[in-house]
């Protein structure tokens, strides 16, 4: 057993997670992040990758609308190389509800969300594939996150104010001493050991397996699990993001992603925290209902359909129980207040926008606790520094400008080590994957991340598998890396099999078309050209 | 008025389509791109054939085992590189493991792994998508007798652009290996190699070079090879990756004999529908005319018998709407047997929706799968277009092409 010691455990390493261990570092408070997969395996990579102006708020939920034009503004400024600034539009259809849009417009104006009308001539022309049904747009401040990059950006900046996180930790069990929880204890599934951590204080930002946490000891905090599910689209259909003006409802949200856009969701009440499984039905309305802002929906081509769990808090008062009639605010449980124990807090609710600011309301609340001063900094410090422009030419000049651009925002600071390998071996500078443009020493120079420990951790931190040919070409690609890191040709063959059934996973929701085409070219190259060997079927 | 209209220049297409011509028919063939070739490793797999047949409704159901064995030897006979073999026959694949094969060049065959030897593997500078260690390190596992080196090597031509860390493909390679220049620096290369082993003192008798992708298969009547260089020591190829040098050559190889044999030839062409006619009442069709989009034009084709070749869900005469609100063949619109369940949860398994396709009768005429009624009488249905099989699993895709393309075209 390994015995740990520091001031604050945070359980839970989504953006919730990283948010606090970044704030509770810039505070010099010492902390320990755990978290049962890889980072960003959960919620905060499984949504639409919008970050909210507050526009879809603004009617039902005027705090949180409040909250998320705040969260946006300092988000575009502390996190620029994770956001897109692609503004967004409301789009109001003929036949829509106008006293909603009364009530959207008199709302957006008290919650300081800027507006303007686009005239729709000027709309037609600037999002070709908008739907002719178009009545009015609007425009606001919305734009594009990058969950990924946004969660390894505040971790390395925790990092390098002394906060430390471990991946592949499950926690087992709470430790309560008196009345008070004094630790938990964690067993690190990669060596089977068990960790015991001390300290002063537990967060729980476990999002939708938040109350897995609390029950452990006994505590009640009931999450509503609420799945969403997602479809990618192979290339931007539009340059902004495109939100229907409406109560807010599935398939009215339409997010432009690098090289593909995101359409989502759906809103169903689940049971398990991964209950990731889309099923066809969910495709088939979604396709249906995106009709309405996009009438040429079915010519375009779907790589794949993911979900999501929104981790939706019910607090006592809450009149409406279901789905999207539930706050998307946020709460902060003091489990002293409610339970009577000490030393716990949860942290539960909320959405990606406003991951900072729920850090900073947890870490004041520890810091109250731990007597500590200092003053929350993330809303000020940029989670990357300026970067050197010699770095930036010269990759520009090895890579060309789109490559590089890509690059140096995926790795900031740590560019300019990859940038080198490249100058010094040209061959380096291959892709290995060419969606996404990521060169084979970028994918070495993360392999070194003691943290990868598979070829889908792999993929979280360059993208790889995430284009077009969904790990056909780029894992194969990536042989000699694999085997070179994880050891052994069956280990490389496995970790093959293993990417590819969770490729497939998405797939087989969206089986047609040329992504159909594609997935038979995948299977003819793996286990014709390359030989694999077949599984067996299924019962 | 053609005895036969080819549709689809792939594998089965042009089988069809040179068997036809050979045979002294009149014969057109019609395609819109160069199919699923370029996915060619260089290998025929067949398969359990046995076992296959006892799959009800396999295609391998539609012939007995002499068409499938004239199959074989009609491919030995047009490309007399592939070697017929009652043995197991094993190749390379091209990350250096060994699979088996059923019809593949003989310069691909692999010797006995009980005996012993030397392996050199003779690497071109920047080769894409081919990594020597990981290939290296397969062969010493797979041939525990022999021992395995890798020699780089640079090609001239392609000095400056690997040197500023361009990749070069296999396709872009095979090019070179064909060209004059290409063959001498090849041979040269594999006379330093043989020297070396001269001068350490030892033998060079059991050396043999293996190359990534050379392709000598076809390389007598192709026209894209000027002469033939012999090598001082073996040479022995490894099966291709994507885009298949083998898959490559082996179309031009095919369309040259097709048109040797006086096939007529049209490319970039889209059949696109039919015209015919039931001459009873509620009997089958005959087609009389296809209608194909070539340059913007519309043309009218007249054919005693039709051959449909357009291949399957990856060569695209299969296609599945979004939400797979239809699913058709583009030519005759021919009813498809549609499986009920469409996939299945593991990636490498057998997976229902490569059943889909077209049931036929025993002279692979199209069949109506409600009524079981010939749908029409002229028209044959090959290749992959055909249902209730998957060449991946059951690793006979070579075999269900070569044979049915082989069988419509003594049909005509």
């Amino acid at each position: 057993m390994r015995e740990i010691d520091t001031q604050v455990v945070v359980i839970g390493g989504g953006a919730t997670g990283v948010g606090i261990l970044r704030d509770l570092s810039l505070r010099g408070i010492p902390a320990l992040l755990l978290e049962q997969g890889d980072l960003a395996h959960g919620t905060s990579s499984r949504f639409h990758g919008l970050l909210h102006s507050g526009g879809r708020y603004v009617v039902k939920d005027d705090k949180a609308a409040q909250e998320c034009i705040e969260e946006n503004r300092i988000l575009k400024r502390i996190a620029a190389h994770c956001i897109e600034d692609t503004s967004g539009w409301f789009v109001y259809l003929n036949g829509d509800d106008p006293n909603y849009l009364e009530l959207w417009i008199k709302g957006c104006a008290q919650a300081g969300i800027p507006v303007k009308e686009v005239p729709l001539e000027e709309a037609f022309r600037l999002e070709p594939l908008l739907t002719r049904k178009a009545a009015r747009v609007f425009e606001v401040p919305d734009a594009t996150v990058d969950g990924f990059k946004l969660l390894w950006a505040n971790v390395k900046s925790a990092e390098k104010y002394g906060g430390n996180y471990q991946t592949y930790c499950k926690v087992q069990s709470l430790w309560l001493e008196q009345g008070q929880v004094v630790g938990a204890y964690a067993e690190d599934l990669i060596t089977g050991e068990t960790i015991q951590v001390r300290s002063k204080i537990v967060v729980n930002a476990a999002g939708p397996w938040s109350s897995e946490i609390a029950a452990m000891s006994g505590f009640d905090v009931h999450i509503q699990k609420d799945k969403g599910a997602l479809l990618v689209f192979n290339q931007r259909m539009f340059k902004r993001v495109i939100n229907r003006l409406r109560t807010p409802g599935d398939g009215d949200i339409f997010v432009p992603h690098e090289t593909v856009t995101i359409f989502g969701t759906t809103s169903q009440t689940v049971d398990l925290p991964d209950d990731h499984q889309v099923n066809e039905q969910d495709v088939t309305d979604l396709i249906e209902i995106g009709h309405n802002l996009a009438e040429e929906i079915e010519q375009q081509r779907v790589v794949r359909a993911f979900a999501g769990i929104r981790p939706l808090y019910e607090s006592v008062d809450a009149s409406d129980h279901e789905g999207r009639g539930v706050s998307r605010n946020f709460s902060l449980i003091d489990h002293e207040k409610k339970d009577g124990v000490r030393g716990l807090v949860s942290i539960v609710g909320g959405k990606l926008t406003t991951y900072r600011l729920m850090a900073e309301k947890v870490t004041d609340w520890v810091a109250a606790k731990l007597g500590v001063q200092t003053v929350c900094r993330t809303a000020e410090e940029p989670l990357q520094n300026e970067l050197a422009t010699e770095v930036w030419d010269k990759a520009r000049q090895l890579l060309g400008v789109a490559a590089a651009d890509k690059m140096m925002e995926r790795l900031n600071e740590q560019a300019e080590s990859v940038v080198e390998a490249i100058a010094c071996q040209p061959l380096l500078g291959q892709y290995v994957c060419e969606c996404e443009m990521v060169t084979q020493a970028e994918v070495l120079h993360a392999l070194q991340d003691p943290s990868i420990h598979s070829l889908d951790d792999l993929r979280r931190q360059t993208r790889l598998g995430m284009g077009t040919c969904q790990g056909t070409y780029c894992t194969y690609r990536a042989t000699p890396m694999i085997q070179e890191r994880f050891g052994g040709w069956e280990r490389t063959v496995q970790e093959y099999q293993i990417l590819l059934s969770e490729r497939w996973r998405g797939i087989t929701p969206v089986l047609w078309g040329e992504q159909l085409r594609e997935s038979e070219l995948a299977r003819a190259l793996f286990l014709n050209v390359l030989n694999f060997k077949v599984e067996e079927s299924e019962g | 008025m053609w005895d036969a209209i080819v549709v689809g220049g792939g594998l089965a297409g042009w089988i069809a389509g040179i068997r036809a011509a050979q045979r002294g028919k009149k014969v057109l063939l019609v395609t819109e791109g160069v199919g699923t070739l370029f996915y060619f490793s260089g290998i025929f797999d067949y398969g359990d054939v046995e076992g296959l047949r006892h799959l009800p409704k396999h295609p391998y159901t539609l012939f007995d085992s002499q068409a499938i064995l004239q199959g074989q030897h009609f491919v030995q006979e047009i490309c007399p590189e592939y070697v017929v073999s009652d043995q197991p026959q094993t190749a390379f694949t091209v990350l250096g493991s060994v699979r088996q094969g059923d019809l593949m060049p003989r310069s691909m065959v692999l010797p006995n792994r009980q005996a012993q030897g030397r392996f050199v593997l003779l690497v071109p500078e920047g080769l894409k998508d081919f990594f020597p260690e990981i290939v290296a390190a397969n062969m010493t596992r797979e041939f525990p007798g022999w021992q395995v080196s890798v020699k780089k090597m640079q090609v001239e031509a392609l000095a400056e652009w690997t040197r500023l860390g361009k990749s070069v493909s296999s396709i872009d390679y095979a090019a070179i290996w064909r060209s004059e220049a290409g063959q001498r620096a090849l041979a040269q290369e594999i006379e330093g190699i043989k020297r070396q082993y001269q001068e350490a003192g030892k033998s060079s008798s059991q050396v043999v070079v293996v190359l990534p992708s050379l392709v000598r298969g076809y390389f007598d009547s192709s026209r894209t090879k000027p002469f033939r260089n012999e090598f001082s020591l073996p040479v022995m190829e490894m099966s291709s990756f994507v885009p298949s040098p083998h898959g490559r050559y082996f179309a031009e190889y095919l369309k040259h004999t097709f048109t040797d044999l006086g096939g007529e030839l049209m490319i970039g062409a889209r059949a696109v529908s039919i015209n015919g006619e039931a001459t009873v009442e509620g009997q089958a069709k005959t087609c009389q005319e296809l209608i194909v989009h070539s340059m913007g034009k519309s043309l009218r084709l007249k054919g005693k018998k039709f051959i449909l070749a357009t291949g399957g869900l990856l060569g695209g005469g299969i296609k599945v709407s979004m939400a797979r609100k239809s699913i058709t063949e583009g030519v005759f619109d021919l009813p498809l047997y549609v499986p009920n369940e469409w996939s299945g949860p593991k990636f490498f398994a057998p997976q229902p929706f490569t059943q889909a396709g077209v049931e036929t009768d025993e002279f692979q005429r199209p069949l109506d799968p409600t009524s079981g009624q010939v749908v029409w009488d002229n028209v044959h249905v090959v290749g992959r277009m055909l249902a209730h099989w998957d060449p991946w699993t059951q690793r006979c895709g070579g075999g269900v092409s070569l044979t049915s393309g082989y069988v419509a075209a003594e049909l005509i």
